[in-house]
């Protein structure tokens, strides 16, 4: 499925990307060395992190996207860069645990 | 980092890929101050003022291999989302030095983890590198260099594994282990 695809979620897409990244795997994690070391290519993430870090964190891995749960909002640093690297930004006022329900029933 | 003693381990590990010689590390784990104040000092090759610029950012990296460094960033990160501070001061040919203080009862304060095995591979990494090491807190001190350790040893190699298993309980008894 294409990050685009689950952009009919309640989701709020924040920055100017093509969405065309194939998303094989959802990971929900919080600890940015935790997630570098589980995380794999391709991988859908979860997180109420906010920082730019995440962002090298996702490139580094070849994430398909970063989900911002709860109302975590990234600064407009972070936006950039990951515009500048073709990284979609989503922001979700859902909880981690609700959203990955709502992936599970659009066939995740 | 699950561990402050892991997060220790990388900041050597880029000491030593900037060839320091001589590493000291200060510890002030404190309940009275509410304080986990971490120092690590080296001799290594430093850098110039506009690398230090640039070294909080993930983005930036003196190695060739992969264009992401997030060792200084997350250190950063993580001290400081416990209201503590970090530091870091770095002069060309001279050194760098790195202070990161975690406030103790904050709740995303990572646990401290095992500083006798950060402390051990370190010094079995290399034996050309020395290390300060300082320990310190509520109620007694710590504090052991290897320099006085290979005096006593002679033409004896510091990483040799009888020297290095003495050398990890001898540690373990200093830390009250």
């Amino acid at each position: 499925m294409q990050v685009k695809q689950i952009l009919q979620l309640p989701l709020e897409l924040i920055n100017d990307v093509s969405c065309k990244q194939e998303i094989k795997d959802v990971y929900i994690g919080d600890l940015l060395s935790v997630v570098m070391a589980h995380g794999k290519e391709g991988t859908l993430w979860l997180t109420v992190q906010k920082h730019l870090n995440v962002v090298a964190v996702a490139q580094l891995l070849d994430f398909a996207g970063i989900v911002f749960v709860q109302g975590s909002y990234p600064d407009e640093e972070t936006i950039q860069k990951a515009t500048e690297l073709q990284i979609p930004l989503l922001v979700s006022p859902k909880d981690a645990f609700a959203l990955v329900k709502d992936l599970i029933t659009l066939g995740l | 980092m699950q561990e402050i003693a892991m997060t220790i381990l990388d900041m050597i590990q880029n000491s030593l890929r900037a060839q320091a010689l001589q590493i000291h590390l200060w510890i002030k784990d404190s309940i009275k101050d509410n304080m986990i104040h971490i120092e690590i000092c080296d001799n290594g090759c430093g850098m110039s003022l506009e690398t230090l610029q640039q070294v909080t950012n993930p983005f930036f990296t003196t190695r060739t291999t992969r264009s992401i460094g997030l060792g200084i960033p997350l250190f950063k990160e993580s001290v400081e989302a416990t209201g503590g501070y970090f530091q870091i001061d770095s002069h060309l040919q001279k050194g760098t030095k790195i202070i990161g203080e975690y406030v103790k009862n904050h709740i995303d304060t990572p646990p401290m983890g095992n500083l006798v095995d950060t402390m051990i591979t370190c010094i079995q990494y290399d034996e050309k590198v020395n290390y300060c090491f300082h320990y310190q807190n509520d109620d007694w001190a710590f504090d052991m260099n290897t320099e006085d350790i290979k005096a006593l040893l002679g033409d004896v190699p510091i990483n040799q594994p009888e020297i290095i298993l003495w050398l990890k309980d001898y540690i373990k008894e200093g830390m009250h282990q």
